[in-house]
C-alpha cells in the first residue's frame, strides 16, 4: 500500500498544474486536467478498497512511512501514511464524491472569469482532505486540518469582490483555527504526557495516563472536531459558508470539511472511550445540535440556507452516534448523507443555475415541469435527508437512533426522533415550495447541461440504494467492513444487544417522518400559505434569526476583542511612545546641557560612550 | 574562507565606488551572490572539527587587552549566516535603481551583521553589534520616507543605549578572565570555563538582556520599531526584521545563555513574561493598524516574542524551535515587507482602508502574497508552522502555563493576516492606483522571491535540516545552562510510535 500517496498526490500536481499554468492551458485543457485527477485517484482508491477486501480482515491495515519530517528534541516525527478500512471509505467518498462535484463544476462554473482558479482550489481542497484522512498521527492530521480550513477559506471567499463572501470566509477561517487550536493543545498534551502524537503510540499507551489527563485531550480533540463539524455553538461559520459557488457548498457539506470532525473522533476512539464525560458531551451537543439546527431550517427562506442548516442538524446525529461509541453506525450515516447532501446541494445548484442566481424559495414555485431530472433526483435526495422509510438516510438514522436506545440513552434517543419529525419537515417544505405549486419568478427556467445532471443521477442512485449496505435484522457490511478497526484498541465494540434491531422505535420514526410529510404537503405542496398565525410570530422570528447566536458571538467575542486591540493600540501610542520620548526629550536636554557646544547624534553617542567608561572604571574600581 | 565570507560585502561595496552608478544594483546584487555561494559553500566546514566550532579562525588583534579577532563558524552560525546572505541578496536587488550609497551601506549591513553571527570573540561581537547600527542608521535617515528623521533618531538612540550595557558586560567579563586566568581574554570558548559569582552573573545577563530585548525588539522596549519599520524602504525593513532581530536572539543563544547560566535561570521568568507580553501585544496591535506595514511589523513583535518564549523555556526542543523559526521568520518576513512593498509602490498607499482588488488586477503578486500570508500565520504545511509547533511544544514541557496562553496568539495571527491580505487584495482598487500603470509584479521579482517561497514549502515539508544543523551547538548550550530543565523532556523523547 505504499502506492497510496499517489491518491494524495494527484489532486495536489492538479492543483500546482491548474494554478501555474491554469492561463496557458485554457479552460477545458485545465478542467480535463483537474477533474481527470480527481477520477484517476478515484480509480486508485477503489484499487486500494479492492487489494483491502481481497485481504483477511486482520491485515487491512497499512502503515507505509516516507520521511523523517521532523526530530527536535523531544518531538520526533515521520511522515507516514494509514491505510485501513475506515480511512478507505473517506478515500472513496472524498475522490468518488470529489470527482462528481469537479465534473458537474464545468458546467455550473462555465461563465466565471477565474475558471481555472476555482479548479485549482477545488483540487487543493480535495488534497488537503485526503491528507487529514490518511495521516497517521496527529501532527498530520492537524497538517491536513488546517489545510481544508485554508481550501474551505479561498472557495468561500471565491466571488471575493462579494463582501458578504469576504466576511463569511474570514468567519470560517478564523473559527476553523480557533478549533485548530484545540487540536493543537491536546497534541502538546500528548507530547508532554506520553512522548508521542502517532495514532498507535497514543492509543496503545492511553492506560498510562490519568482519567483527567484522558478527558481534557478528549476535550480539546472534541473543540476542533466541533469548529469543524459545526456544532452548536461553533456551527455559526457554516450557513455563512453557502457564500461561496453552490458545487462548493456540496464540497465542504458533503465529500470533505465537515465530515472531518466525525472522521477525528471515530479515529481517536480509545481516547474517547477512556474519556467518558467527553463521549456523553460530544453526543449530547450533538443531539442537541441535531434538533437545534433542524428548528431553524424549518423557517428559511434561501433554499441553500435551509440545506446548510440540515447539514449542521445531520451532523448532529453523526456526532450523537460517535459520543455513544456507535462509530459504524455513525459512518454509515456520514457515508449516506455524503450522497444524499451532495446531490441535494447539486440539485439546488441546478434550481438556482436555472433562475439565473435566484436562491429565494418564495420566488420559486412550480419548477417540476421545468426541470424533470432535477426533479426526480432531488426528490431521492430529500426522500433520503428526511428518513422517508427504504431510502438510505432512514437507514443510517434509524442505526443511530436504535444504539442511542439499546446502550441506555433515552433522552438523546427522543432528542433524535423529535428533531427527525423536524427534520421530514424542513426538507418537504423545501422541496414543495420548489418544485410545486405555481412558478412565483419572472424568469424563464431551464434544466442545466447533462455534465450537471449526470453528477445529479449518480449521486441519486447512491442516495437510492446506499442503505442497503446494512439492513437492520439481515445484515449490516458497515460493521462487518469496519470491524478490524473497532477491534485493535478496547472500546471500539458495541454490545450484541444494541446492535439488535429495535422494530418498535423504527415503526415510530417512521410514522412520524411520514406525518411530517403529510403535515408538509398540507402546509406547501398544495398551496402556499403565506400568513402566519399570530401566536407563531414571535417563534418564526426567534428561529429565522437563528436564535441570535451569531449576534451574541459577535458581542461576546468579536466585541470584546476589537475593544481589547484599540486598548493595546492606546497604550501603545500614549505609554510606551510617550515614555520613551519623554526619556529620548530628557536624554537630550542633559546631552545639551552638558555638551552645549556639540550638536549632532555621533557626538552625543562619544558622550554616551564616555559616562559608560566612567562607570566601567567605577565598577572594576569598586568591585 | 571565514574572512572570504566577512570581507567578500565589504570588497564588494568598496568596488562599488569604482563602479558606474547605474551598474550599483548589479555589483552589489553580484556580491551578495558570491557571499551567499560562499556561505553555501562552508556548509561542510561547519561540522567538521570535533570542538565547539566547526571551523575557527583566530589572530591576536590587541595583545594587552586580551582581544582576539576570531570568527567561528558552527551549525548555529550558519544557518544565520546562510539566512543573512540569501535575505541580502533577495532584498538589494529587489527595488530599481537607486543611488550608489544605498548599496554600499547595504552590503556594509551584510557584512556587520555576517559578522556579529561569526564572531568568537565578545569584543568583535560588539564591535559588529555597535558597527551595524550605523549603515542600518543611515540607509534610514537617508532613503526612508517623510517621517524618516525621527525614525533613525529613535532607532539610533534605542539601538546605542542599551549597547553601553551590554560594553560594561563585556568588560567586566575580560576582567573576570583577567582575575581567574591571569589575562584578559574576550574568546567565548576561553569565557566558557569562567566560574563566576551569581551576583556578577545577574548584572552581566541584565546588561547583555537588555541590548538583545531592544534589538529583537521586544515589549516594551520595542517603540522605536512602528517608525522605523514604517519609513524605511521596503528592503530595510527586511533587513531590520529578518536580519538584525536574529542578532539579538542569537546572542542570547550564543552569549547570554551559556555563560551565564544561574542568571539564565534566574531570569528565565521575566524573559518569559516579556515574551508572553509580546506575543499578545504585537498580536492585539496588529489587529488595529491601519497601515498595512505596522500590521506586519507588529505580527513580526509577537512572532519573535514567541521564538524569545521558546528561548526563555530553557527546554532542549524550545531552543530549537526557537532557531527553526528565526529562520523561518528570516524568510517569510523578508517576503512580506518585499511583496507588501510592491503592493505599497502599485497603489499608492500604505492605507488598508484605501487599499484593495489587488487580487483582480494583480493576481500573481496576489498569490504570492497570500501564500506568505498563511506561512506567516502559521498555516501547517508550510513553514511557519513547524517552528511554532516546536517551540510551543519546547515551552509546554516546562512551562504549561505559558503555551497555553502564547497560543492564543495563533488565532489572532489568523485574524490580522488575513484581514491585512483581504484589505489588500479584495474589494476596489484604490483611487490612488496608477491607472495606466501595471498593478502586477515584475518578472525579476517574481524571480528574486520564488527562492524564498520554494523554501516556505520546501521547510514546511522538511523543516528537519535545520534542527539537525544546530543540535550540536545547541546541546553545548543546553550543558552549559543545567539539563535540570530538560529532563522532563528527555524522558518522554521518543520516535513517536516507531
Amino acid at each position: 500500500m505504499q502506492d497510496a500517496i499517489g491518491i494524495l498526490l494527484l489532486p495536489a500536481l492538479g492543483s500546482l498544474i491548474a494554478a501555474v499554468f491554469g492561463r496557458s492551458l485554457g479552460r477545458k485543457a485545465t478542467s480535463y486536467v483537474t477533474v481527470g485527477a480527481m477520477a484517476l485517484a478515484f480509480v486508485w482508491a477503489v484499487s486500494v478498497f479492492l487489494r483491502m477486501l481481497s485481504l483477511p480482515p486482520a491485515q487491512r491495515s497499512f502503515d507505509p512511512v516516507y520521511w523523517q519530517w521532523i526530530k527536535a528534541g523531544s518531538l520526533s516525527l515521520h511522515f507516514g501514511l494509514l491505510i485501513d478500512p475506515l480511512s478507505a471509505i473517506f478515500l472513496l467518498i472524498v475522490t468518488g464524491i470529489g470527482f462528481l462535484i469537479h465534473l458537474y463544476s464545468i458546467g455550473y462554473m462555465h461563465d466565471d472569469a477565474n475558471f481555472q482558479r476555482f479548479f485549482s482550489y477545488l483540487n487543493l481542497f480535495a488534497f488537503a482532505m485526503l491528507v487529514l484522512v490518511t495521516a497517521d498521527n496527529f501532527l498530520f492530521l492537524l497538517v491536513g486540518w488546517g489545510a481544508v480550513g485554508l481550501a474551505s477559506y479561498l472557495l468561500i471567499g471565491f466571488w471575493h469582490t462579494r463582501p458578504s463572501a469576504v466576511s463569511a470566509a474570514r468567519k470560517a477561517l478564523v473559527l476553523n483555527v480557533a478549533g485548530d487550536v484545540g487540536i493543537m493543545l491536546a497534541i502538546f498534551i500528548l507530547v508532554m504526557t506520553l512522548g508521542r502524537v502517532s495514532y498507535s503510540g497514543v492509543f496503545s499507551h492511553i492506560s498510562s495516563l490519568t482519567s483527567l489527563q484522558v478527558e481534557l485531550i478528549a476535550f480539546l480533540l472534541y473543540l476542533g472536531a466541533a469548529a469543524k463539524s459545526a456544532q452548536f455553538p461553533l456551527h455559526v461559520w457554516l450557513p455563512d459558508a453557502m457564500e461561496g459557488p453552490t458545487p462548493v457548498s456540496a464540497l465542504i457539506h458533503a465529500a470533505t470539511m465537515v465530515t472531518a470532525g466525525v472522521y477525528l473522533i471515530a479515529r481517536a476512539y480509545p481516547i474517547f472511550h477512556a474519556a467518558p464525560v467527553a463521549a456523553e458531551w460530544v453526543a449530547g451537543i450533538g443531539a442537541f445540535t441535531a434538533l437545534f439546527a433542524a428548528t431553524i431550517a424549518l423557517v428559511q427562506n434561501d433554499i441553500k440556507r435551509v440545506i446548510a442548516y440540515s447539514t449542521v442538524s445531520q451532523l448532529g446525529y453523526m456526532f450523537l452516534a460517535v459520543g455513544i461509541s456507535a462509530y459504524a453506525a455513525g459512518i454509515f450515516h456520514l457515508t449516506m448523507h455524503a450522497f444524499f447532501k451532495a446531490l441535494l446541494f447539486l440539485g439546488a445548484g441546478s434550481v438556482i443555475h436555472a433562475l439565473s442566481g435566484e436562491q429565494d424559495m418564495r420566488k420559486m414555485g412550480g419548477l417540476k415541469k421545468f426541470l424533470p431530472i432535477t426533479y426526480w433526483t432531488f426528490l431521492i435526495g430529500t426522500a433520503a435527508n428526511a428518513g422517508v422509510p427504504f431510502f438510505s438516510g432512514f437507514f443510517s438514522k434509524d442505526a443511530i437512533l436504535g444504539e442511542a436506545l439499546a446502550t441506555g440513552h433515552f433522552w438523546l434517543w427522543l432528542v433524535g426522533v423529535v428533531a427527525a419529525f423536524f427534520s421530514a419537515l424542513y426538507i418537504f417544505r423545501l422541496f414543495f415550495l420548489v418544485f410545486h405549486g405555481t412558478y412565483r419568478g419572472d424568469g424563464h427556467p431551464h434544466e442545466s447541461p447533462p455534465v450537471m445532471t449526470v453528477p445529479l443521477v449518480v449521486l441519486a442512485i447512491g442516495a437510492l440504494l446506499g442503505g442497503y449496505l446494512a439492513v437492520p435484522g439481515a445484515w449490516n457490511l458497515f460493521d462487518q467492513w469496519l470491524a478490524p478497526v473497532y477491534s485493535r484498541y478496547p472500546g471500539g465494540l458495541l454490545p450484541a444487544a444494541a446492535t439488535a434491531p429495535n422494530w418498535g422505535a423504527i415503526a415510530l420514526t417512521s410514522v412520524l417522518v411520514l406525518a411530517a410529510v403529510w403535515v408538509a404537503w398540507n402546509l406547501f405542496g398544495r398551496q402556499v400559505r403565506e400568513e402566519l398565525p399570530e401566536g407563531l410570530r414571535p417563534i418564526h422570528k426567534v428561529l429565522y434569526n437563528k436564535y441570535y447566536i451569531d449576534e451574541i458571538g459577535h458581542a461576546v467575542f468579536v466585541w470584546t476583542v476589537d475593544r481589547l486591540a484599540v486598548l493595546a493600540d492606546l497604550f501603545d501610542r500614549v505609554v510606551v511612545d510617550g515614555i520613551v520620548m519623554g526619556i529620548a526629550a530628557l536624554v537630550k536636554g542633559w546631552g545639551e546641557a552638558l555638551a552645549p557646544f556639540q550638536s549632532g547624534y555621533l557626538r552625543r553617542y562619544g558622550l554616551a560612550v564616555l559616562i559608560g567608561g566612567v562607570f566601567v572604571v567605577a565598577y572594576l574600581t569598586l568591585v | 574562507m571565514l574572512e572570504l565570507l566577512f570581507f567578500l560585502p565589504i570588497i564588494g561595496a568598496l568596488l562599488l565606488l569604482l563602479l558606474p552608478e547605474r551598474a550599483a544594483r548589479g555589483g552589489a546584487f553580484i556580491a551578495a551572490l558570491l557571499t551567499l555561494a560562499v556561505s553555501l559553500v562552508l556548509i561542510p566546514s561547519a561540522f567538521g572539527h570535533s570542538g565547539a566550532y566547526g571551523m575557527l579562525s583566530s589572530v591576536t588583534w590587541v595583545e594587552a587587552w586580551g582581544v582576539h579577532w576570531a570568527l567561528g563558524l558552527d551549525g548555529l552560525s550558519l544557518v544565520l549566516t546562510i539566512l543573512t546572505a540569501l535575505v541580502t541578496a533577495v532584498a538589494i536587488a529587489w527595488t530599481p535603481a537607486r543611488p550608489r550609497t544605498y548599496y554600499v551601506l547595504f552590503l556594509l549591513l551584510e557584512a556587520f551583521s555576517l559578522g556579529t553571527f561569526l564572531a568568537a570573540d565578545l569584543f568583535v561581537f560588539y564591535v559588529f553589534w555597535e558597527a551595524m547600527i550605523i549603515p542600518a542608521y543611515l540607509l534610514i535617515a537617508g532613503f526612508g520616507g517623510p517621517r524618516r528623521a525621527k525614525a533613525a533618531i529613535k532607532f539610533l538612540i534605542y539601538s546605542l543605549a542599551p549597547s553601553l550595557l551590554m560594553l560594561v558586560a563585556i568588560v567586566t567579563l575580560g576582567y573576570e578572565a583577567f582575575l581567574q586566568f591571569g589575562s584578559w581574554s574576550f574568546s567565548l570558548p576561553v569565557l566558557q570555563h569562567l566560574v563566576l559569582p551569581t551576583s556578577v552573573q545577574m548584572w552581566v545577563f541584565a546588561g547583555f538582556a537588555i541590548a538583545f530585548l531592544v534589538k529583537i525588539p521586544a515589549f516594551p522596549f520595542h517603540s522605536w520599531m512602528p517608525e522605523a519599520y514604517a519609513e524605511s524602504p521596503a528592503p530595510v525593513t527586511a533587513m531590520l526584521s529578518a536580519v538584525l532581530s536574529k542578532t539579538a536572539l542569537y546572542g542570547f543563544l550564543r552569549i547570554a545563555l551559556p555563560l551565564m547560566p544561574v542568571a539564565a535561570h534566574r531570569f528565565a521568568p521575566a524573559l518569559g513574561v516579556i515574551a508572553l507580553a509580546s506575543i499578545l501585544y504585537g498580536a492585539l496591535v496588529a489587529l488595529t493598524q491601519r497601515d498595512g506595514k505596522l500590521v506586519i511589523g507588529y505580527s513580526s513583535l509577537s512572532h519573535l516574542g514567541l521564538v524569545l518564549l521558546g528561548i526563555a523555556a530553557l527546554s532542549y526542543t524550545g531552543l530549537e524551535g526557537a532557531v527553526l523559526q528565526m529562520v523561518n521568520h528570516g524568510i517569510y518576513a523578508t517576503a512580506l515587507f518585499l511583496l507588501f512593498g510592491v503592493v505599497e509602490e502599485r497603489m499608492g498607499t500604505r492605507d488598508l482602508q484605501a487599499m484593495g482588488g489587488l487580487e483582480a488586477r494583480g493576481p500573481i503578486l496576489a498569490g504570492l502574497f497570500l501564500i506568505t500570508v498563511l506561512t506567516a500565520l502559521g498555516l501547517p504545511g508550510l513553514q511557519g508552522f513547524a517552528g511554532e509547533i516546536t517551540i510551543l511544544t519546547g515551552v509546554y514541557l516546562v512551562q504549561p502555563v505559558w503555551a497555553w496562553i502564547a497560543v492564543i496568539s495563533v488565532i489572532l495571527a489568523a485574524a490580522y493576516f488575513i484581514r491585512l491580505f483581504q484589505k489588500v487584495a479584495h474589494g476596489t482598487a484604490p483611487s490612488t492606483d496608477q491607472p495606466g500603470g501595471r498593478p502586477e509584479i515584475g518578472g525579476m521579482q517574481i524571480a528574486l522571491v520564488a527562492p524564498l517561497i520554494v523554501l516556505m514549502f520546501v521547510l514546511g515539508l522538511y523543516p528537519n535540516p535545520v534542527p539537525r544543523a544546530v543540535s550540536r551547538p545547541l546541546k553545548s548550550v543546553t550543558q552549559s545552562v543545567g539539563v535540570a530543565a530538560t529532563t522532563r523532556a528527555t524522558a518522554t523523547s521518543e520516535v513517536a510510535g516507531k
